[in-house]
């Protein structure tokens, strides 16, 4: 029943507790007035008030909840001292997270490779043998054009290099019409006719998961994305033109996000009377959009095995992924990704384990058994001794067995074993266990060479050598990767992804202006995290947003940026009082209805992620139905309306006014002064963690507020340590998030430095499961 | 044996009429019907004087390139007189070998030939994929691929030189020429099956030592772990039973053999065998086996020939060496068609009467009459084997002009799908060819 659920606001605070007396009191009262819905140690009782009674509000607070809420069917029987001297109690015996390490310490949980760090390690594994993994593409963007004046993507013999050229591409949109592409000075092509194009460079894939390319073309054209071989790796083959019509043709590759792929696209016109070519993509949850020159670089890169055996998605209940559980069909997909990854270890083992051409038989298989030994440490993240290894090897890759055969079930067997899967379980003492965990935490992957070399030198002992990793691996780019996805959890980016909006009431909304928003925020996310200063609060406060032309006409400063092109510029937006990610119209629309604002769902992201208070869910669902309200109602009024009874203000208290804060942006993040002629109300007041009352007259207040707020900082710093360790701050002791509060406070709240701080922290704990220790 | 198309011009019943019978009991397709077609390309043209038999009717001479037939001569029909007459863009390699199986004209384009104008693909489908759809659309005669295409040297590039399938306008389809690849379309799950059971056996013995050293709350995870291994081991047990019923044992195929020229005759014969094995099994009824490809420049070297064939194919009539080594290079494909026979002709019919070679209708094809000349007309087409299409074979046939589509009407009226015209509809007058 709903009136006996207690709605408890359990807020993320660190606020000492006051002294203690009277807590016998306090006990008397409890068992009087509180044991029979919370049960004796405050552990529930189902029916009544079914969740335990843990949380993080500070005593005071604690209190004050008392004495305005409990008992719930008896308001007003337990006030002043009584209230405090049963909060005393409760706040020491059971309520507090201390009260509980307490009694039993939070341990770290066993736990198996979450799928991006499967698919990172395998990618990361393979690339291993090939060289440059994670460099992070330089400033320059675009892919390297050269362009012939033959079809076969070669000059003419006699013109001696007179009609060839070379040039960096923005893009590849390109109408040549009936003529050629205009030549630089000194080239002549010898025909209107007949020429050819080949771009190359690399791709930059923002996110995991499946590329759709798209070939516009009257003419031939083949592409290649992430495969070097040039005979029959390609994605799209439209060489043969038909008619000098426009064909479109397509392909699809699967990529994982942050890293770099090869593309190579070539193109010739042919006897035919017009030239096209343009190359779209559209990225997982994207929309078909011709492919931005910020994510080609003219460079050329290695290819990168990116599975694309489709996985069950990991548990996300703690607010992040993390490998606690396994199925059946996760351990299908296993199986069937390391099916997947062997069969390309395999087509390309001449290549990996450096086979030459001219390499006798036995020579080849050497050099293959000794890249399998390496591929397994490498994978197991360790380092056999000389007789293991002959002893592994001889069982493993048999010296009388089928080199091919057996390779690939050794593959199959190195990536489904639990040496790789679960690297706690078997992580070895010392130097080895630190590179393991550093990977893991700031890269979702395997040690690379220097970390390898580092552990084998046992170089990675003290806090001073860890850290010194720690930041020379934040400047590749899987650890920009890694902190990608912090932010994809913590902002919830994926229900933007899905996002539509009432086509009357905005008709300027579209598909393309919602993947323009993402891009918006991610250049915003990354200038602030990567860029000089890093600092957390900057998140919050600027008063700017990236802007391209399309964007800036929506959002009020239709000439702010050029129009044509893709280029995205922050401008400054004072007058509209925005705030950093807390009035990023992406997230607002997001959470947003599809013809109204959502002060609810604004508030309550607010509250969890940006306040960092905790919210229970709803006693009862109340679905907001805008039709049952009077039409002339602002939409503060109604959820005003809606949420005012006593059991909803128990957390609308807060949400409301938060949410209330940013309704000053419409559905889509437009800002405006008025609703259905009404002046916009912005301004509130609520009650932060540690009981104190403040005051709100719009975003930037709250904004501000968060960004000087220490519970706001913990629960950031919480959220990312979960998101990076995959497991829970506290189980790395009682102490560990105070140290990290006090190193980000005292570091002026550099984001790179609190990621160099958890990954020295999580990295040199001690063996991590508790049940290891007891067991040695 | 009788086949319906004979009993059916007994009866006077003209082909137009067979659908409205082939709802009738005795007419509906059955296992000792099954009915194939192999279609196998060879390249460059022949060299005639040593291809076409000197005499019509049942009894001829087989000349030099067709002596690796000549145990099967009673079941060769040698069709002469049967001419590519597609027009339009292309050069005649290109139109030879794109039109060939489609009976239709090529897109204007952008692939240039050594002479001619521009083309791109096929305006339509081909014979080989129209047949397959037939087939695939009705529930007896549906297989679960409907159609392989098989390649042996085919050059990685697609153009219309490279290509003689298509599924429809613009859309060719690639043969298969790495027997590995064939191997793991026909056969990959099983593989991998056999393979994932053993590494789970050694996953399993990890599993059990790792979480020996594991304190139980850590244990729990690998345990549940450990028992989905073992029911994942014992459903791939279960369905390795179930799949040890395919008839026709697995090839073995030497994994690490390099798409070479040099390892074409090796390569050859995998394919060969791949195919027979996978119409054994019914995977298909349709096949195509394409070598190399128009213009092909391979070098025989297997035969002391170190010219590229396309080169050699240009020589002149007087260039006897020339023509010495493109008779060998002719007979050379005759020998792999031979051995296909072969395997067809020793193999029992699954489930049904004689040999596969009484099922399976064998079509051996060239781009070009000769290859000096280009000409499209006299292509050498030969039939062998498929009593069970109705076709009349030990005979050496001599047909005035006829367009070529009118060979692929007369084959889909033996399987039982009377089409009226196939690709440019002009070159379909006067229907079908008499073949039975």
């Amino acid at each position: 029943m709903a009136w006996k659920t207690i709605i408890l606001l359990v807020l993320a605070a660190g606020a000492a507790p006051l002294a203690g007396h009277g807590a016998e009191r306090g006990e008397v009262i409890y068992r009087k007035l509180c044991a029979e819905c919370h049960g004796a140690a405050g552990e529930g009782v189902d029916g009544k008030a079914d969740d335990p009674l843990h949380g993080k509000l500070s005593l005071p607070a604690l209190a004050a909840k008392i004495e305005r809420t409990m008992p719930e069917d008896n308001v007003g029987a337990c006030v002043g001292e009584e209230a405090q001297a049963v909060a005393r109690y409760i706040y020491d015996a059971f309520y507090s997270p201390a009260a509980r390490l307490k009694g039993r310490p939070v341990r770290q949980e066993m736990a198996r490779l979450t799928v991006p760090q499967f698919r990172n390690s395998v990618a990361d594994l393979v690339a291993s043998f090939r060289g440059n993994a994670g460099q992070i593409p330089g400033p320059e963007r675009g892919l390297t054009g050269q362009y012939f004046g033959r079809r076969g993507f070669s000059g003419d013999k006699e013109l001696q290099g007179k009609d060839k050229f070379k040039r960096v591409d923005p893009a590849i949109q390109f109408d040549f019409g009936t003529g050629l592409p205009s030549l630089p000075e000194g080239v002549s092509f010898p025909a209107q006719d007949e020429f050819s194009v080949r771009w190359e460079g690399g791709l930059i894939a923002p996110t995991t998961g499946e590329y759709e390319f798209v070939l516009e073309t009257r003419n031939g054209a083949m592409l290649w994305v992430n495969n070097h071989e040039w005979e029959g790796g390609h994605l799209i083959d439209a060489l043969v033109a038909g008619s000098n019509e426009v064909r479109k043709a397509s392909g699809r590759v699967a990529l994982i996000g942050g890293r770099v792929y090869p593309i190579r696209l070539e193109f010739f016109k042919y006897k035919e009377v017009h030239a096209l070519i343009r190359l779209f993509w559209k990225r997982p949850d994207g929309v078909l959009e011709p492919v931005p020159a910020r994510m080609l670089t003219p460079h050329w890169t290695h290819e990168t095995l990116a599975l694309k055996t489709p996985f069950p998605a990991d548990d996300r209940s703690a607010g992040y992924e993390r490998g606690n559980a396994v199925s059946r069909e996760w351990l299908e997909a296993l199986t069937d990704a390391a099916i997947e990854a062997a069969d390309s270890v395999i087509g390309h083992v001449n290549e990996l384990a450096r086979v030459k051409k001219e390499d006798a038989p036995e020579v080849r298989r050497e050099k293959i058994r000794t890249f399998a030994k390496e591929f397994v440490e490498r994978a197991w993240r360790r380092e056999f001794s000389e007789a293991e290894r002959e002893q592994f090897l001889d069982r493993r890759l048999p010296k009388d067995a089928p080199l091919e055969a057996s390779l690939k079930r050794f593959v199959i067997y190195t990536l489904t074993s639990p040496q790789f899967l679960y690297p706690e379980a078997v992580a070895p003492e010392g130097d080895w266990a630190v590179a393991s965990r550093l990977a893991l935490a700031l890269w979702d992957s395997i040690p690379d060479q220097r970390l390898r070399e580092a552990a084998r030198k046992h170089q990675l002992s003290t806090r001073e050598q860890v850290a010194k990793e720690a930041w020379r691996m934040l400047s590749d780019a899987r650890a920009r990767a890694k902190l990608g996805g912090f932010f994809e959890h913590w902002l919830e980016l994926d229900r933007a992804a899905q996002v539509s909006k009432d086509p009357k009431r905005f008709p300027e909304f579209s598909p393309a202006i919602l993947a323009d928003l993402r891009t918006s925020l991610d250049l915003f996310v990354e200038e602030v995290v990567w860029g000089e200063s890093s600092d957390y609060r900057r998140l919050l406060l600027d008063d700017g947003l990236y802007l391209n032309h399309r964007l800036a006409a929506v959002y009020g400063v239709p000439n702010a940026v050029p129009a044509g092109g893709d280029e995205f510029r922050r401008v400054a937006l004072p007058a509209q009082g925005r705030a950093g990610l807390v009035t990023h119209p992406y997230l607002l629309t997001s959470f947003a209805y599809h013809d109204n604002t959502s002060p609810i769902h604004r508030g309550v992201f607010l509250t969890r992620h940006i306040v960092g208070m905790r919210l229970k869910p709803p006693p009862e669902a109340i679905k907001f139905e805008d039709g049952r309200f009077d039409p002339n109602l602002t939409m503060r009024e109604k959820v005003t309306e809606l949420t005012r009874s006593q059991s909803c203000m128990g957390c609308h208290a807060t949400i409301n006014p938060l949410g209330f804060s940013l309704e000053h942006f419409d559905s889509i993040g437009r800002w405006r002064a008025q609703e259905k002629g009404k002046p916009i109300q912005a301004a509130g007041e609520f009650i932060d963690a540690n009981g104190a009352a403040v005051k709100l007259s719009g975003a930037r207040d709250l904004a501000v507020y968060a960004a000087d707020s220490p519970s706001a900082h913990a629960s950031f710093i919480a959220q990312l340590f979960d998101h990076l360790a995959k497991q829970p701050v506290e189980s790395y002791g009682p102490g560990t998030a105070d140290r990290l509060l006090a190193a980000f406070t005292g570091s002026g709240f550099k984001i790179r430095n609190l990621l160099v701080e958890i990954a020295v922290i999580q990295s040199l704990a001690s063996t991590v499961p508790s049940s290891l220790t007891a067991t040695r | 044996m009788k086949t319906r198309r004979h009993f059916l011009r007994n009866l006077g019943l003209s082909a137009a009429t067979l659908p409205f019978l082939s709802g009738l009991p005795g007419f509906c397709e059955s296992r000792i019907n099954r009915q194939r077609v192999i279609f196998v390309f060879s390249p460059n043209g022949t060299i005639p004087q040593e291809f076409w038999p000197e005499a019509e009717g049942t009894e001829f001479q087989l000349k030099r390139i067709l002596q690796p037939l000549a145990s099967f001569q009673d079941q060769l029909l040698v069709l002469r007189g049967v001419h590519n007459k597609i027009g339009g863009d292309g050069d005649r390699h290109m139109r030879g070998m794109s039109c060939l199986l489609t009976g239709t004209e090529l897109f204007p384009g952008n692939i240039q030939g050594g002479s001619d104008t521009p083309a791109g693909w096929a305006k339509g489908i081909s014979i080989d994929q129209e047949l397959k759809n037939f087939l695939q659309g009705r529930k007896e005669t549906r297989t679960r691929f409907g159609s392989l295409e098989f390649g042996v040297a085919v050059p990685n590039r697609a153009d219309p030189w490279t290509r003689m399938c298509y599924a429809g306008p613009n859309q060719p389809v690639a043969p298969i020429d790495d027997p590995r690849q064939i191997l793991r379309k026909l056969y990959g799950q099983m593989k991998d099956r056999a393979t994932v059971s053993s590494v789970l056996d050694d996953v399993r013995e990890d599993l059990s030592s790792v979480a020996k050293h594991l304190g139980a709350e850590d244990r729990a995870l690998l345990d549940q772990h450990l028992s989905l291994v073992r029911d994942l081991e014992k459903q791939l047990d279960q369905s390795a039973r179930e799949t040890s019923r395919v008839g026709y044992p697995v090839p073995e195929i030497d994994p690490s053999i390099e798409l070479v020229n040099e390892n074409t005759p090796q390569i050859s014969r995998m394919q060969i065998d791949l195919l027979v094995n996978a119409l054994a099994n019914d995977m298909a009824r349709i096949a195509t086996l394409q070598y190399m490809r128009s213009v092909g420049q391979a070098r025989m070297s297997w035969l002391g020939i170190d010219e590229g064939h396309h080169g050699l194919s240009h020589e002149p009539d007087e260039n006897a060496a020339a023509v010495e080594k493109l008779v060998r290079i002719n007979e050379w494909f005759c020998g792999e068609l031979a051995y296909l026979v072969e395997r067809l002709a020793a193999t029992r019919e699954p489930g049904g009467e004689g040999s596969m070679l009484d099922h399976t209708l064998v079509v051996w094809l060239n781009e070009l009459g000769k290859g000096n000349s280009h000409t499209l007309e006299d292509i050498p087409f030969v039939l062998i084997g498929g009593k069970a299409h109705g076709i009349l074979t030990g005979r050496s046939l001599k047909f005035d002009k006829v367009a070529h589509n009118r060979l692929w009407l007369s084959l889909a009226h033996s399987m039982g799908h009377p089409l009226e015209s196939f690709g440019t509809a002009v070159h379909c007058e006067g229907g079908p060819l008499v073949l039975g």
